[in-house]
């Protein structure tokens, strides 16, 4: 679609005249987007693991907000995450989605319980891995990058955040056509999701029981 | 099929090679559109390695349906803006802060202080610079900038006619004058 309007042809040559990059740095820049692709389990620049602290301050009222969830019909979490945990008996082996996978040797048992995801419409849903497969519970992350997508509401707790440890599994997920990693780590009992890039925003928890 | 859908292709299936070689083909334009974003030049920096990685981890999701191209300035402006997020939260001054009390009424004085386009374009509002970015250095058309903002075509249209306003106002009639100085120029592109 051709527009009127624009601006001067100056300025537009202005606009395009970025300083020229250092080929080292540019080399640098790719080499490290390559290594997402080698190792899915590097990770981004700014993720911080083991500080301890903040991280124990997140898991802890995840944990608690988990357990009051767990006690009541009141939601647990922050406004804009939901996490239950709510067993319920499938009669096969059957579930819903794409399957996530794990990092290391992929499979990953929670206390003796081997357990499996799957992600799919902006949920993503925990499995016992023995039949009858039941479903444990199910994290919905659609608020949480509506937010990020429309650019409003935008978390502000600082980036620079931490994970208790290395996640378990990560994937990604789109809405609107924008891209968002998630991080899944293990809790003392079951798993909590992240934002990759804001890791210390829980997005919610499922307790294996 | 295209060379590039090939490589894209190629890039999905694990392609070393071709992701490699779609990034370089990309990589002048993701990183314009991070530093006109964000202007602070070592955030733009980190702006654009945070773009590219996100591009080779979204890669597989990559569905075909927008245009390569647009997919990827869109993966670049989503970085450059959190880049910009996460300044703010740091508190931490960048190069537009030099200049944020400066109006368009007061243009004169800053070109008078040799106003280079970086820092005119830092004091235009984040929202119209954003459209700017995309119209003037992705090459967008307005139904595509309308799809990465999640805004209304018209929406687009009001952002631009009035960024560009406010950066011409700024800048001063460039048509008519010398080549303003400019000190991001590198040669580059």
């Amino acid at each position: 679609m051709s527009e009127d309007n624009e601006l001067s042809p100056e300025i537009e040559a202005s606009l395009r005249d970025i300083a020229a990059v250092d080929p080292t740095l540019r080399d640098q820049h790719i080499a490290a987007a390559l290594a997402e692709m080698a190792s899915p389990a590097a990770s981004s620049g700014r993720l911080r693991f083991l500080s301890v602290a903040a991280a124990v301050v997140v898991l802890v009222a995840g944990g608690i907000a988990v357990a009051q969830n767990s006690e009541g019909d009141s939601p647990a979490i922050a406004a804009d995450t939901t996490a239950t945990s709510v067993p319920k008996a499938s009669g096969e082996c059957t579930r819903s989605g794409v399957a996530v996978d794990f990092e290391g040797d992929g499979s990953v048992s929670l206390g003796g319980t081997v357990i499996e995801l799957f992600r799919g419409n902006g949920v993503l849903d925990l499995y016992l891995a023995s039949a009858p497969c039941t479903k444990v519970g199910t994290i919905d992350y659609r608020a949480a990058i509506d937010v990020r997508t429309k650019g409003t509401g935008v978390p502000t707790e600082p980036i620079e955040c931490s994970l208790l440890s290395e996640p378990i599994a990560r994937f990604t997920d789109q809405s609107n056509g924008m891209a968002y990693s998630f991080a899944i780590v293990s809790t003392t009992d079951g798993v909590s999701l992240y934002l990759e890039d804001r890791c210390n925003k829980l997005l919610g928890s499922i307790s294996v029981p | 099929m295209t060379t590039d859908a090939l490589l894209v292709k190629r890039a999905q299936r694990g392609d070393r090679n071709a992701v490699d070689a779609l990034l370089r083909e990309n990589y002048d334009l993701v990183r314009a559109v991070c530093h006109r974003i964000v202007i602070n030049s070592a955030d733009a920096e980190d702006a654009t390695q945070i773009a590219l990685m996100a591009i080779v981890r979204a890669l597989p999701s990559f569905d075909g349906r927008a245009k390569f191209s647009t997919w990827v300035y869109r993966i670049a402006t989503n970085a450059a803006l959190d880049e910009l997020r996460r300044i703010r939260r740091r508190d931490i001054p960048n190069d537009e802060m030099k200049f944020e009390n400066i109006s368009v009424g007061d243009a004169t004085n800053a070109v008078d202080a040799q106003m280079d386009v970086s820092t005119a374009l830092a004091q235009v509002p984040e929202e119209f610079r954003v459209a700017l970015v995309l119209r003037h250095i992705a090459d967008l058309e307005y139904e595509e900038i309308a799809v990465i903002l999640d805004i209304p075509v018209g929406t687009v249209r009001s952002r631009l006619s009035r960024g560009r306003a406010q950066l011409t106002a700024l800048l001063g009639n460039q048509g008519d004058s010398t080549q303003r100085q400019n000190n991001d120029t590198g040669g580059q592109q």
